[in-house]
Parts: structure tokens; C-alpha cells; sequence
């Protein structure tokens, strides 16, 4: 019978977590009532390069987010996708990221476990690393690191499973989370992350975190971003010779270490400013198995919050990505078989944000994508707002 | 495997002695300095008080960090403004898992209890009115007599949570309240070359202040509350300043300056920055302190 399994806890070990965002504010709201938030964005990007350009709706995400009991809160964000950016020609991945309207995390969390112990369950961003917890509006740049897009998905790693973090009994904030997911059916966990998240505060006006995480899996063929991208990048008379390879490393998918990712972040506030201004860097190094091959790669951003309304953001990021040459005979009749090599890519994103106010902000952001010999530039204007009670920002 | 949890045993109980508390004394976390200096009055030697946002930073935009919510995972009770202001305190209580300082339990102070809440607004309140507090102002702390409500909030709920020390917050409120009278001679004559005048203010947070010094400060420098001043806004500001013979601006020392500054070169209006809260400048470390630096300073570009 299939049935939806969660992870029954499988033990408290390294696990990791971002500082989450918790409830929103009750601004305006009856008690009665969960917080409800609209946040959206508008998209206007043009390709300098293939002198093409579209505007339309972004992302609209719906939230409620309230506390059910004395024991548990839920958090629920229902979201519309319209224009999805990418760097690169994506052609197979058109049909896997349907718009539209869709739940995007629906999780319920214990927080009155005792111990330091916090549990979830439901559907959720899977907390590896610094950026994939964030929703796409609370990060510093227009698209998320290339590293998630291209080793996960475009909207990051989102998935059904449970969560169980443990906050140890430390004078700094050391978070252990271990998570478990069902990627690819409904039969089986076949994700599991655990993962360990440390914050050293330096003063008032300064502060340190440092994440770490494994993760295991049997194989992740369906939604395998590495694997859209192969297929994205042959031919038509190497498609043929591209998916029997695949069938062969998917032929006994194997429960096993997937891969595993790293980061740093260092951020000055300075109080004598107020919140005026701040300065963040920040990066992180993310492997992802494909097959019997590891494929890494990084990125690293610095924002420097300028004046009370502007901030200024570079980021860069490279990746190693797989690519498929099939085997030819001299007469280039391919044989059905082939090999992977690696390749490697880059972006170099800028962006400078204007905020209106707290609750609507403008931001202009240039993209230099580097693949193969080709380079690519592109301009891109993300207005995005924000209605009703908005969840505090993370450190 | 004996011996594996024995080692393990041993690792645990090492992490919890370095963890525990170094003293007995109960800790109190309050979001805001000025509660935490009100608290640490009436607490005395027998309560450790420790707050979130420090003086300088504006409490409407707290930035938070894992090491807020590490402040409250061994809090005993904590203190908060409320009326919307500091809300953000709820994601850090989750996050410290420390149930006891939940919403509805005890150990959860909202100090305004007894404040009368002025601006409360009537009607549709939505974003197009600023960044509007749906409660009233939540600035209560800028009149010394809400001061003295949470004094007496926070003694009452001290004596239940930790009632062996009972006697001595009674007898520390009795303190409080004697030298907060003795402030308010020491104030008053100030207080009364202050009265009647007209000051403007960046932000609208002074409007418990301008009640205590029964002043007019309804000219500011933001459109509406929270949102930048705009050059259109603040050339309507330079003429109502003029024409009204405005001599003072005040503003907090979390808000920008330039704004301000050039009102006051176009008018001659004289620009103050002043602590809105306690710690927000050096030599302000007690809620008496605030308003002596406060007043002080206004009564002497004034007078």
C-alpha cells in the first residue's frame, strides 16, 4: 500500500538550520484571526545580449501564519508563479515548473517540546545552508544562488518530510536539525539532511554563522536539476544515447551519501547608525552527487546597506555542471552510449536595491552569464511589495 | 556499549554545567532598555536584568539574531512594550523553545497594562496612514508617570513570580516612586519655561513626551509616520515652521539627520537629537536619566 511516510526521528545528530523566521507581527488583526500577508513582485528583464525582453508577474505568495494551539503554530504560503528567471537555456525545463497556483509550504511546528527540542511537519524548504530556507523576496538578489537553482530547483529545495531541530544548552547558538523528505515517491524517505548551524555574536554590531550540512539520497532522478540541465544541452540524435546513460546510473538507485554543503556569513550593524546601514558577506560550497560523480560549486555575495534606503549587492557564482558526449564512430553514428564531463559556469549578478518604504522595495539588478565561450548579459527590475503582517527578517 | 554511554553521559552533564547560570538570581529579559532599567529598579540585588534591543537601535526595526533568542532560552520572565511595538519578541521566544516566557504564562509581562494608550486610531487603519500602530502610540515610556504604571506592573507580577524577594520589590517600588517624585520637582521648573511651546519632531514618538510638557509637537518631519520625509513634505514643514515661529526640532538618534538640517537652515529652527530611549546615547543609563538629559536639553534651547 502506498502511504506517505515522515521521518520517525532518526536521531539527533549534526543537523542544521538557519535562524528561522517565525511568525509574522498581528498588525491590524483580531485575535481570532491568523496573519494573513501578500507578497509579490513584478519582473521586467531584458537580454541585452539576445536583444529580447518581457515584463510580467514574478511571484505572488499568499501566507497565513498563526499559532493553532499553545503547543504548535502552522505556516501556510500558497503561492502564483509567472516569470521564472534563468541564466541559461532551460529548454526540458519548461514542462517541469508548471505556473500557476500551487502550496508552496504548508508545515506545522511543535514549539513547546521540552529540551530545546522544536519539531515540524508538512511540507517545507528544507533548511541546508544560508539560502535555500529564505523565501526568493528575502534575499539580496532577483534570482537564488545558481548553486540551488541548478542543484536543486529554481525555487529551491521544497519538499514533504519532517523536521526535528535541537538547540543545544550552549552560551552561543548552536542548532542541530536533521530532516527527512520524500523526493521522489510516496513510498519511502529518500532524502535525509542533517546538519548543524552555529552563531558567534561579536559585540552588538557583529556577528558570525557558520552551517554545515550532509545529506543522503537514493539517486534523485525526477526533478534533478543536474539532470534537466543535461537534458537541455544535447542534441536531438544524442538524446536517445543521453537517456539510456541515465537509466543505467538510475537503474538501482542506492540510498547514499548525496552530497554535503558548507557556508560562512559575517554581518556589521553598526548601532551608532541605527539601522541605516549594514554590510554582509557571505558564501557557500555546495556539492551534489550525480551518478558516481560529485559536481561542486560556490558562490560568494557582499550587500553593503549604503544609506537608510538604498542597498548594493554583487554576487558571484560558479558551478561545476555536467555535460553529455556521446560516442561516435567515424562515420558519427553514435553507439548508444556515452560519457559525462564536467563543465564549468559562472554569473556575476549586481544589484541595487531602492526601498520606497519598509514594505515596497525597487531593485535593478545586471547579470553576466558565462557558459561555454558564449557571455551573456542581461538587465533585470524586480518591484516587489509586501501587504499585511511581514515575518522578521532574519540575521 | 556501557562504556560509549558512560562517555556520552559525561560529555551531556560537562555541557550543562558549562551552560547553567553562574548565580541563582532569576534572569528577566526585557525587549527595550527602558524596561529593562525599570526592571533592574525594582529587582535590585535580587533579579539579573538583560534586554534585547540595545538604546541606539530604533525598536521598530530590530534586526534579529540567534544571539536574541539565546538571551531568552534561560530567561525566567520576560518584559515587553506592547501595543504592536515590539512584536518581534514572539519568532525569538520560539526560537529560544523556552515555553515558560510564552504568551499567556506569567513569566509574559506586557508592561502597558494600565497605560492610558494615546493615538488610537479610529476607523480603517491600512498602510496608506504610514506605518500606523493599530493599538495607539507605543511610546508610553516618554511620560515618566507610565513609568511609574510599569514600576508597579512589574512589582506586582516580580512578587508572584518569585515571591521570596516579594518584600523587597515592594520596598524597591517604594524607592522608585519616592525619587521619581523628587525628579518631578527637580523637573518642574523647566518643565514650565518648556510648556506651551511649539517643537517639531521627525517621527511621531514624542507624544507621551509632548503630553508631559504639555507641549504642541504635531508638526513632523515624516509624511506619516515611517515613511522618509519627501522634499515636497518638508517644504510644506519650512513654511509652517516659519510661520508659526517654530524655534525647536527634535528628532531620535536612530533617524537620518540631513532632513532635519535643512528644515533648520531654511528656517533657524534650532535641530536637538535626543535619546528616545535609555542607553540611545552615552551618560543616559536609567530611566531617570532620560529625562533629565531630555529636559535639560530642551529647556536650554529654549529658554
Amino acid at each position: 500500500m502506498k502511504s506517505r511516510l515522515v521521518l520517525s526521528v532518526i536521531g539527533v545528530f549534526c543537523a542544521a538550520a538557519l535562524f528561522a523566521q517565525g511568525g509574522g507581527t498581528q498588525f491590524g488583526l483580531s485575535a481570532e484571526n491568523p496573519g494573513i500577508s501578500v507578497v509579490g513582485d513584478f519582473i521586467g528583464h531584458y537580454n541585452i545580449t539576445e536583444d529580447k525582453g518581457f515584463l510580467g508577474i514574478g511571484e505572488v505568495e499568499l501566507g497565513f501564519q498563526a499559532y493553532v494551539d499553545p503547543f504548535a503554530r502552522v505556516d501556510v504560503f500558497i503561492g502564483y508563479h509567472g516569470i521564472e528567471l534563468a541564466h541559461h537555456n532551460h529548454d526540458d525545463d519548461d514542462d517541469d515548473h508548471e505556473h500557476g497556483l500551487e502550496v508552496e509550504e504548508a508545515v506545522l511546528t511543535l514549539t513547546s517540546l521540552p529540551f530545546g527540542f522544536q519539531f515540524s511537519i508538512g511540507r517545507m524548504r528544507s533548511k541546508i545552508g544560508f539560502v535555500n530556507v529564505l523565501h526568493l523576496h528575502d534575499f539580496h538578489f532577483a534570482q537564488y544562488p545558481m548553486l540551488i537553482q541548478e542543484y536543486w530547483d529554481h525555487e529551491g529545495l521544497i519538499t514533504d518530510g519532517a523536521r526535528l531541530s535541537w538547540l543545544a544548552p550552549l552560551p552561543i547558538w548552536v542548532e542541530f536539525v536533521v530532516e527527512g523528505q520524500s523526493l521522489l515517491n510516496q513510498d519511502a524517505i529518500d532524502f535525509v539532511a542533517p546538519g548543524m548551524n552555529i552563531f558567534i555574536p561579536i559585540g552588538d554590531e557583529m556577528g558570525i554563522s557558520l552551517s554545515g550540512f550532509g545529506y543522503f539520497d537514493s539517486g534523485l532522478e525526477k526533478g534533478n536539476e543536474l539532470v534537466n540541465h543535461l537534458r537541455g544541452h544535447v542534441d536531438d540524435d544524442e538524446k536517445a544515447d543521453l537517456e539510456n546513460e541515465l537509466a543505467e546510473i538510475f537503474e538501482n538507485p542506492a540510498f547514499g551519501f548525496g552530497g554535503w554543503g558548507a557556508g560562512l556569513r559575517y554581518k556589521w550593524a553598526p548601532l551608532s547608525v541605527g539601522f541605516m546601514n549594514h554590510f554582509v558577506i557571505q558564501g557557500e560550497v555546495m556539492s551534489r552527487a550525480l551518478g558516481p560523480d560529485f559536481y561542486t560549486g560556490f558562490y560568494a555575495l557582499a550587500e553593503l546597506k549604503f544609506l537608510r534606503r538604498w542597498t548594493l549587492g554583487v554576487m558571484y557564482n560558479m558551478w561545476e555542471v555536467p555535460h553529455f558526449h556521446a560516442h561516435d564512430d567515424d562515420d558519427h553514428h553514435h553507439h548508444g552510449d556515452g560519457a559525462f564531463e564536467k563543465e564549468i559556469e559562472s554569473v556575476f549578478s549586481a544589484a541595487l536595491s531602492f526601498y520606497a518604504s519598509e514594505f515596497q522595495r525597487i531593485r535593478l539588478q545586471y547579470d553576466m552569464a558565462m557558459e561555454h565561450d558564449e557571455t551573456d548579459h542581461s538587465l533585470t527590475l524586480q518591484w516587489t511589495f509586501v501587504l499585511g503582517p511581514h515575518a522578521p527578517h532574519a540575521y | 556499549m556501557k562504556r560509549i554511554f558512560n562517555i556520552l553521559s559525561r560529555v551531556l552533564a560537562g555541557v550543562f554545567i558549562c551552560a547553567a547560570p553562574l548565580t541563582a538570581k532569576p534572569l528577566v529579559v526585557a525587549t527595550v532598555t527602558d524596561l529593562a532599567s525599570i526592571a533592574g529598579y525594582i529587582g535590585g540585588d535580587y533579579i539579573n536584568v538583560d534586554y534585547i534591543a540595545p538604546g541606539p537601535m530604533d525598536p521598530h526595526q530590530v534586526e534579529l539574531k540567534p544571539s536574541h533568542a539565546m538571551k531568552l532560552v534561560r530567561a525566567d520572565a520576560v518584559i515587553r512594550i506592547g501595543v504592536n511595538q515590539d512584536d518581534w519578541i514572539f519568532p525569538l521566544i520560539d526560537n529560544s523553545r523556552n515555553t515558560r516566557i510564552r504568551m499567556g504564562n506569567p513569566a509574559h509581562i506586557d508592561a502597558s497594562h494600565g497605560v492610558k494608550i494615546i493615538d488610537i486610531p479610529v476607523g480603517m487603519v491600512d498602510r496608506s496612514l504610514g506605518d500606523v500602530h493599530a493599538g495607539g502610540n507605543p511610546h508610553y515610556m516618554l511620560d515618566p508617570r507610565n513609568g511609574l504604571v510599569v514600576a508597579r506592573n512589574l512589582t506586582a507580577r516580580f512578587s508572584i513570580l518569585f515571591p521570596e524577594h516579594k518584600s523587597h520589590f515592594e520596598a524597591n517600588l517604594a524607592k522608585f516612586e519616592a525619587e521619581l517624585e523628587s525628579k518631578m520637582e527637580e523637573w518642574q521648573p523647566m518643565v514650565d519655561v518648556i510648556k506651551g511651546n511649539t517643537i517639531a519632531v521627525y517621527h511621531k514618538h514624542w507624544g507621551y513626551f509632548a503630553e508631559f510638557l504639555d507641549v504642541d509637537m504635531s508638526i513632523q518631519l515624516e509624511p506619516k509616520p515611517g515613511i522618509p520625509p519627501t522634499p515636497a513634505h518638508l517644504r510644506g514643514v519650512i513654511e509652517e515652521i516659519k510661520s508659526r515661529n517654530v524655534p525647536l526640532i527634535i528628532q531620535n538618534v536612530w533617524h537620518e539627520r540631513r532632513s532635519a538640517q535643512s528644515v533648520a537652515r531654511n528656517t533657524g529652527a534650532k535641530v536637538l537629537v535626543l535619546p528616545g530611549q535609555v542607553r540611545a546615547v552615552r551618560g543616559v543609563n536609567t530611566y531617570f536619566d532620560l529625562f533629565d538629559y531630555n529636559i535639560k536639553k530642551i529647556y536650554e534651547a529654549l529658554k
